[in-house]
């Protein structure tokens, strides 16, 4: 009877551990699944391409004029510039007169160019037939406002949808700023918060840097996530 | 007899089931740990060919930007810092968030700016590869924290 019973706990407890050790490889097992689909269901990198980089330096941003150096005897036209024989790469603005004046602050430029060094170029005033103007008095524009603008090309080359506050730019790997902060507000499709950035999309970015100083930038990086892609200016 | 063989086998049941209640509660932890580490990310951002060093302090300054790519937030007063496997000290590292508005917190997204001086720094000339590694803890998520990092090799210049 003794025995029988011993052997009986014998047998019972052999089963407990048994079903002990089932259970765990079973919970291992389950553990594992589930880091293998926590892996297979993360989000892929972001892929994209930055398609090309080109700088202009020494663009012509703004053109003004003081009143009083509006001159006489104008007419509506075209406002060129010059320095030397470059022609500050095609700059183009116009210009309306009131009773042969120059109008202060209606000078729209239609081409920013960019001129070969920061020195004031010379003016050409032309008339809506890009014939030179003989102006009764001469008008005396001010000295142009000079900045540093960037254009690029960029493709989301990825599956999912990215954002333009998830995409930070470095200029020579030095001030980041995100592309939201960075596009110009009032000349990029970028200028709204969190704009989204589609799969397949190209986007045309262009920035206007108030460069205080000539440096020119020779790399532009931008960093989305874990994935980096740097570019040559050109 | 058989009063004494239920006795010992209810204690072996007990046993086994508080075994496998600790058992099954390790396992939940270190599922949820693991699952954390997952979920946690850092990366080197910016221009790995273009490293900024500062070379007008007594100590050499080298400045990088990390991204926290992760899903969760990071503290980055728990960073170590790695330069060409040289340990930067506490003192010699100080940080601080980029963005508009400057974020207060290191969530995801979020580029910090890092910068690391030490005198072993003054003797890098421009355009010197160096080895960046960087590992920083996780804020607390449900209780557990977990660790990213990052090695890079990158080049400096003044």
């Amino acid at each position: 009877m003794g025995a029988s019973v011993g052997i009986g706990g014998l047998i019972v407890g052999i089963s407990m551990l048994v079903v002990f050790s089932m259970a765990i490889s079973a919970l291992d097992a389950q553990v594992a699944t589930g880091l293998d689909a926590i892996e297979s269901a993360s989000v892929p990198d972001p892929s994209f391409t930055i398609d090309d980089v080109d700088i202009a330096q020494h663009v012509i941003h703004e053109v003004s004029m003081s009143a009083g150096n509006q001159g006489t005897g104008y007419f509506d036209g075209i406002l060129k510039a010059n320095v030397g024989s470059d022609e500050c790469g095609g700059f183009s603005a116009t210009f309306t007169t009131t009773g042969g004046e120059i109008d202060v602050g209606n000078v729209v430029i239609t081409n920013h160019g960019f001129c070969p060094s920061s020195s004031t170029p010379t003016w050409t005033i032309y008339n809506m037939s890009n014939v030179v103007q003989t102006p009764t008095t001469p008008a005396t524009f001010d000295a142009p406002v000079f900045h540093q603008y960037i254009y690029a090309n960029i493709t989301n080359q990825g599956s999912d949808t990215l954002k333009s506050d998830e995409v930070w730019v470095f200029y020579d790997g030095e001030e980041p700023e995100t592309l939201t902060e960075s596009q110009d507000s009032s000349e990029s499709v970028l200028a709204g918060v969190n704009t989204n950035w589609y799969s397949g999309e190209t986007l045309q970015l262009f920035w206007n840097d108030e460069l205080s100083t000539n440096t020119e930038y020779e790399r532009l990086a931008m960093t989305v996530g874990p994935t980096t892609l740097v570019r040559s200016t050109s | 007899m058989l009063i004494s063989a239920l006795l010992i086998s209810s204690s072996a049941s007990a046993v086994l089931i508080q075994e496998w209640s600790s058992t099954s509660q390790v396992i939940q932890k270190q599922q949820r740990g693991l699952q954390l580490s997952e979920e946690v990310a850092i990366d080197f951002a910016g221009d790995p060919m273009n490293v900024n060093i500062d070379r007008s302090g007594t100590d050499h300054e080298i400045t990088f930007y990390i991204l926290n790519t992760g899903e969760h937030p990071m503290d980055e007063t728990k960073m170590q810092v790695l330069i060409d496997g040289l340990s930067v000290p506490a003192t010699g590292v100080s940080t601080s968030f980029l963005g508009t508005p400057t974020p207060t917190a290191w969530n995801p997204n979020v580029l910090l700016e890092v910068a690391v001086s030490n005198n072993t720094f003054n003797s890098y000339a421009d355009n010197t590869d160096i080895s960046v590694f960087v590992t920083v803890t996780s804020e607390y998520v449900s209780g557990l924290t977990s660790s990213a990092s990052f090695n890079q090799e990158v080049r400096i210049n003044g």
